[in-house]
């Protein structure tokens, strides 16, 4: 099927050989063909830069053993200017690279000639592209190459549910074909069981933390996955704390510095950590075939995230993957159980894919300008081939070229300054400067504006300027293992230095907090619905259920639970309202949000809200009769928008867009080392633009990017389509079972901070189970 | 207006949440550091910041002189940020630029940024320093005058809110000398901690933290 020149998508397991098998046809063309010619041959382009070498590796591999003379390269940010000339001047027939490496690629002036001969495409863990601003960036890459010279393409992944997005993505309605090997093994998943109680609330392992340790030791090695970079932190500190067996292990995650980061993979590889705990930095990347036991600490989130991670386990293709789930609170139990039901039934998500995004598109068009000059019309046509951007209308091009050009403002201020020229016909960059702009600004990926992180004499990682920004010199933390005390910063180096002293905070990691997904929404529901009491729970779990059934109820499956109650906090009396919808964190922090805005409008007085993965907790001053106004459905209209203009999370959404589309450069040539690198403050242009420009392209991409990465308004909406004539109402005469993990949250937020810690938790929560026994 | 009333070398002055600093007896304002024009300065590197901050700063100004009385106006220098950008300024800016300030005796005492040649020719009284009852004002500190007010640093502070470090801009204050904050659109800061701005203030001054249409006063010791 491969030979006769179809695309193909192939969908194979991990360990499956599936890169080998990616290859095949291409090594196979090479021989066949008898290909002699010093040209590029293949592109195979991975998701990570750190799998390029591992994918080299494991290709040479065979080659060696099959004495065919096929050069293999790799290309990516870290190759040296030297090589990359090189390759230019002595292409290696088999290239392999990254999105950005690829795109630099492409904006070369040679590109036509570079490519003649190009056979194949080949794209790793295609579904990691489906839904991001890097898979928009690659897919209009490869739409362009695919214009120069026709190649066939092939797709692979190891978890895909949605094949026909798959075969989309890849080559946009061509006759595509899916090969799948996909294994029929159901991994063996169980429950950690711990006899100690369960917390009602947190999102700490303490109370399973001896059992954890015991699976450690059984194992000769294992991973620890965990949510956020603040629980990796806990957890290996408290296992190093217990660790009297003295097992090795170690912690990976994604803001250590590299060097210390590759030293721990490399560990892992050769076998001398035993244990490591780990964050998504290592959901995905090197083969490694060793991994005996993998453990999820907290909720797994989502079905296709735990098979992904379960898989680390075990790379052989008939025996199963072994893991062991711990929930650090009551709610996660039975996420956990749901998780379990849907990796059994192989019941996995469908992958999302986003329509492709304009910031992306204007930093495309610049590369496509450095490269050649270029008609209107051929550049429009050329884009819509690229599958996320097919629906993309004129009007949209034409604003996003203009905003190349010189920024697209209507007063057309700048037009003397452009980037770009034109002729009437072609359009072509105005000087070459840009070339150099262009290639030092490259990509998709907007982190935080991070500070690094120095110790001494060497660097530990880099930490996030709003966490520095928000310590005073003295206070005490805790990064990659290590307790610091803050000292100072300078440029964008954060000084530290090594203490003893007990750490008072821990650097969260924003993105690390995934939201429930929306299938795994679904099953938690039901368990919930129907079939909690019929589950085997521990002790603890049972007593939480019965006394959530007792005084108030479970959400039956058609209808929407909202629970009322008042609490005495000090001489004041406040109100409060649970809600379970189960959809996320994110959904909740909106709806939240517009929920307050309505408690005002019904003129009652709101003290805040607190949302997690599963309910928000409303707080106000006196009763609210109307609840069902409340959740009606056109709080999407006017509440929605009047809160994202507010919100800050806008800003800094725009942030991103303003540096991926090119409005301003954070690296120039000559200013990187003075340590301050983005120019300028994006909120005062965000401010600026909405005020004079309302209808500049810029601000409609951040508009529509909040639509769905901000508020998910799909989820949002279908929410509260779902909920309608359903709400039920529980008034209570105090806080159920399943409202007291965010009453708990609620006393966190809430001004007296230093009161909190584990002994207050415990301290409220048997006051609470002591409100319920007495009545 | 939010405001704080400062006393300052024995006479009144107040400081305004948006950074103007203004002497009521005088009817006269003092601003510092409008940098026109830095937005469209940034073309020179393929960056097209939004063309508005010229009208904004403007706009600030003239919300200010229709509100009170004001026959003088010293800017402390750095009125534009470099030195086309006069030529960059759009006709109706210009326009604007010169209705505001039409019948005020305005002065600049020029700074850095400031390009003489052209400054002249626009009606605006050009000198290194102007003194008022033995207060000195001009673009760079006076260290030997008794009573300086200055510009030129765009002073900025942090301040912790729910955790979280927000910089904004501030006046500096002590018994001899007063620091400007920046009263541009666009224009970024310079820290108070940062050692060029302590040399300049012994032991005990002030600070006024401009934030969100607001301004406050936190004292500081060394």
């Amino acid at each position: 099927m491969i030979k006769k020149g179809f695309d193909v998508i192939l969908h194979a397991p991990t360990g499956g050989g599936k890169t080998i098998g990616g290859f095949m046809p291409s090594i196979d063309d090479f021989i066949n063909n008898n290909y002699k010619s010093q040209e590029f041959h293949t592109l195979y382009i991975s998701p990570l830069k750190a799998l390029t070498a591992d994918v080299q590796r494991n290709l040479l591999n065979p080659i060696n053993d099959l004495k065919i003379n096929i050069k293999v390269e790799t290309r990516t940010s870290d190759t040296s200017t030297y090589n990359k000339a090189k390759q230019i001047k002595k292409p290696p027939n088999f290239l392999i690279t990254t999105p950005e490496s690829f795109a630099l690629l492409m904006a070369r002036t040679d590109v036509i000639n570079l490519f003649k001969n190009l056979k194949f495409v080949i794209i790793d863990e295609l579904h990691t592209f489906f839904d991001s601003k890097r898979g928009h960036l690659l897919s209009l890459n490869v739409a362009r190459l695919r214009s120069i010279k026709p190649f066939q393409a092939i797709g692979l992944s190891a978890t895909l549910k949605n094949t026909t997005l798959a075969k989309k993505y890849l080559s946009n309605n061509k006759n595509t074909k899916l090969v799948s090997t996909h294994s029929k093994v159901i991994p063996e998943i169980t429950i950690l069981n711990s006899g100690n109680r369960i917390p009602w609330s947190g999102h700490s392992p303490r109370y399973a933390l001896s059992e954890i340790y015991s699976e450690i030791l059984k194992f000769k090695s294992s991973i620890l996955f965990v949510n956020t970079r603040a629980q990796a932190e806990i957890l290996f500190e408290s296992l190093w704390a217990i660790n009297n067996k003295n097992k090795k292990i170690a912690i990976h995650h994604g803001s250590l510095e590299k060097g210390l980061r590759k030293k721990v993979e490399k560990e892992i590889v050769e076998g001398y950590v035993e244990c490591v705990v780990a964050t998504s930095s290592l959901d995905l990347g090197l083969d490694w075939g060793n991994i005996d036991l993998v453990m999820q600490i907290g909720a797994p989130k989502g079905v296709a995230r735990l098979v992904q991670r379960i898989g680390r386990a075990n790379h052989t293709i008939n025996t199963p993957s072994r893991a062991i789930l711990v929930p650090t609170n009551c709610f996660e139990y039975v996420e956990c159980i749901a998780a379990k039901e849907c990796v059994e039934l192989n019941f996995l998500e469908d992958e999302i894919y986003s329509e492709g995004s304009l910031d992306v598109l204007a930093q495309h068009i610049v590369g496509v300008a450095i490269s050649q000059k270029f008609k209107k019309e051929d550049l429009y046509k050329q884009i819509k081939d690229a599958w996320p951007y097919r629906n993309l209308n004129i009007e949209d091009f034409e604003k996003t070229l203009s905003f190349v050009e010189n920024g697209g403002y209507s007063l057309q201020a700048y037009e003397e300054y452009s980037r770009l020229r034109t002729d009437g016909e072609y359009y072509e960059i105005r000087d070459k400067s840009l070339v150099t702009k262009y290639k030092m600004n490259i990509g998709t990926i907007v982190e935080a504006e991070m500070l690094r992180l120095r110790v001494g004499n060497r660097y530990l990682g880099n930490i996030e300027e709003w966490f520095i920004s928000g310590l005073s010199a003295g206070d005490t933390f805790i990064f990659g293992g290590k307790r610091l005390m803050f000292e100072k910063v300078i440029g964008n180096i954060a000084y530290a230095k090594i203490t003893a002293l007990e750490h008072q905070k821990i650097p969260s990691f924003k993105g690390g907090n995934l939201p429930l997904s929306t299938h795994l929404s679904k099953t938690v529901r039901k368990i919930f619905s129907k079939r909690l009491e019929a589950a085997d729970l521990p002790d603890s779990l049972k007593k939480w259920s019965e006394l959530q059934a007792k005084f108030s109820s479970f959400p039956k499956e058609n209808e929407f639970l909202v629970e009322t109650f008042k609490r005495k906090n000090g001489k004041q009396e406040k109100y409060y309202m649970a809600v379970h919808p189960f959809e996320g964190r994110n959904t909740h922090q909106t709806l939240g949000f517009l929920i307050l805005r309505r408690i005002k409008k019904l003129g009652v007085q709101p003290f805040g809200f607190v949302a997690n993965d599963y309910s928000i907790l409303f707080s106000f001053s006196k009763e609210i009769e109307d609840i069902d106004f409340l959740f009606s459905q056109d709080i999407l209209i006017e509440d929605l928008y009047e809160w994202l203009e507010e919100t800050p999370l806008i800003k800094r959404l725009f942030r991103e867009i303003a540096i991926i589309s090119g409005l301003i450069y954070k690296n120039l040539p000559g200013k990187q080392k003075t340590g301050k690198q983005v120019t300028f403050n994006t909120d005062l242009i965000y401010e600026v633009l909405r005020k004079h420009e309302p209808h500049h392209i810029l601000l409609k991409i951040t508009t529509e990017n909040a639509k769905k990465d901000l508020v998910d308004l799909d989820r949002l909406s279908t929410f509260l389509f779902r909920i309608k004539n359903k709400i039920k109402i529980n008034k209570l005469k105090r806080a159920s079972a399943l409202a007291f993990s965010l009453l708990f949250e609620y006393h966190k937020e809430t001004p007296d901070k230093n009161e909190l810690d584990n002994f207050y938790l415990e301290k409220l929560e048997n006051e609470l189970l002591e409100e319920v026994n007495a009545s | 207006m939010h405001h704080k009333d400062v006393i300052f070398a024995d006479k009144e002055f107040s400081f305004f949440a948006n950074g103007e600093l203004y002497w009521p007896s005088k009817k006269t304002l003092i601003i510092s550091d409008l940098h026109f024009e830095k937005g469209s300065s940034f073309t020179e590197s393929n960056q097209y910041i939004p063309p508005f901050d010229t009208i904004e700063t403007l706009r600030q100004l003239s919300n200010f002189i229709n509100n009170h009385p004001v026959e003088k106006i010293i800017f402390l220098g750095d009125l534009i940020h470099d030195k086309f950008a006069f030529q960059r300024m759009t006709a109706k800016s210009k326009e604007f630029f010169f209705k505001v300030l039409k019948n005020i005796d305005c002065t600049l005492t020029v700074g850095n940024h400031d390009n003489i040649s052209f400054l002249k020719d626009i009606g605006l009284t050009l000198t290194d320093e102007v003194v008022i009852d033995g207060i000195c004002f001009s673009h760079y500190p006076s260290i030997d005058q008794k009573f300086s007010v200055f510009g030129h640093y765009h002073p900025k502070v942090k301040l912790i809110i729910n955790a979280r470090g927000i910089w904004v801009a501030c006046f500096v204050l002590n018994k001899k000398r007063i620091l400007m904050p920046s009263y541009g659109y666009y224009t970024g800061g310079l820290s108070i901690k940062s050692a060029q701005i302590q040399e300049l203030f012994d032991a005990q001054y002030e600070i006024f933290p401009l934030a969100k249409e607001k301004i406050y006063k936190l004292s500081l010791k060394k």
